[in-house]
């Protein structure tokens, strides 16, 4: 009886243990990051139109990538600037 | 303090891309993934119309936004050295593309295949060197972000034989795009010292940075032509 107990006991330890450790906060969930990510966020999350950033007329961009992929940072300036979350802009490099 | 500084000359560059050629010789870059361009416009109304040469490679920006979004995914591949050379490295490299897609300049590229820089006409002689030969930042590799490093191997190699004060004179010690220069568009040097060339040329041309309003604080200069996109 004292056998089936003890095992009983170690088996709940085991099965109890690793669910405590995947508690939320503490697991780390591998997230894919990619450009794809980045699109949903920003026309799925925050519901933005493609044009608010691709625009059909590149000529205010000074940018080295080919023309046919031109996105005027200065709409991403708008909420990306020093302060804001996620900051990309102004940010001091550590 | 030493920070390593570009200046530009817009009003003596003649747009005929020898920089970006010593570049991708230099540095073996791909097509797809270019560390020095040309963009070139127009301003001005007919018949008083002149053509703009902008060379661009990265600004090496003193607050740099591919850093801050690469820090902001995790990834820490994207570092600022004492020399103020913004290095990306690739074995830290996701590919996420969020430096690409953030620098107000559209400096990084994401490098998606290794392909010759004259595809169908087999390797040049550079890209022949053995990967493990070769300095990391010549280490190339599919899927990672790639840009100018201000040829910081000849900048290693100045600080390695002790010759610093030679960074910016020297062929050994001074970014290829910088030497080749048939009008001498293009100065490299240390802005900290103020007896450098390049100091004194930023001083005297009133020389500026482009797009100032993202607040990067890039480290490369620009005499702008009249009309020219600032």
């Amino acid at each position: 009886m004292k056998q089936i107990i003890s095992l009983l006991v170690m088996g709940l330890a085991l099965a109890v243990v690793p669910a405590l450790s995947a508690t939320p906060g503490t697991a780390k969930v591998p997230v894919k990051k990619s450009l794809e990510r980045f699109h949903q966020i920003h026309t799925k999350k925050l519901s933005m139109d493609c044009a608010t950033c691709h625009k059909s007329e590149p000529a205010s961009s000074l940018l080295q990538v080919p023309r046919a992929q031109v996105v005027d940072r200065q709409t991403c300036l708008d909420c990306h600037k020093e302060g804001s979350k996620p900051a990309w802009y102004g940010v001091v490099a550590r | 303090m030493t920070k390593f500084v570009r200046l530009i000359d817009q009003k003596r560059c003649m747009g005929c891309r020898s920089c970006a050629a010593a570049c991708a010789a230099e540095n073996y870059f791909t097509p797809e993934a270019p560390w020095n361009s040309m963009i070139e416009y127009e301003v001005g109304t007919y018949p008083a119309v002149k053509k703009i040469y902008n060379t661009m490679n990265c600004m090496h920006c003193e607050r740099p936004s591919c850093k801050a979004a690469c820090d902001s995914v995790g990834a820490k591949a994207i570092s600022k050295n004492q020399f103020g050379v913004v290095l990306i490295d690739y074995n830290k490299c996701i590919g996420c593309g969020y430096c690409a897609a953030v620098c107000p300049y559209g400096v990084p590229h994401l490098n998606k295949e290794l392909q010759p820089l004259y595809p169908g006409k087999g390797k040049n002689g550079a890209e022949s060197i053995a990967n493990a030969d070769r300095h990391p930042t010549h280490r190339k590799k599919a899927k990672t972000a790639e840009k100018c490093t201000f040829c910081t191997h000849k900048l290693e190699q100045a600080v390695a034989d002790g010759k610093t004060d030679r960074i910016g004179k020297d062929q050994a010690y001074t970014p290829s795009c910088d030497l080749v220069c048939p009008t001498q568009a293009r100065l490299f040097g240390d802005i900290d010292d103020p007896n450098s060339d390049v100091s004194k040329r930023i001083k005297t041309t009133n020389a500026t940075q482009l797009r100032k309003q993202f607040g990067t604080g890039p480290q490369v200069y620009y005499v702008l032509e009249q009309g020219a996109k600032s």
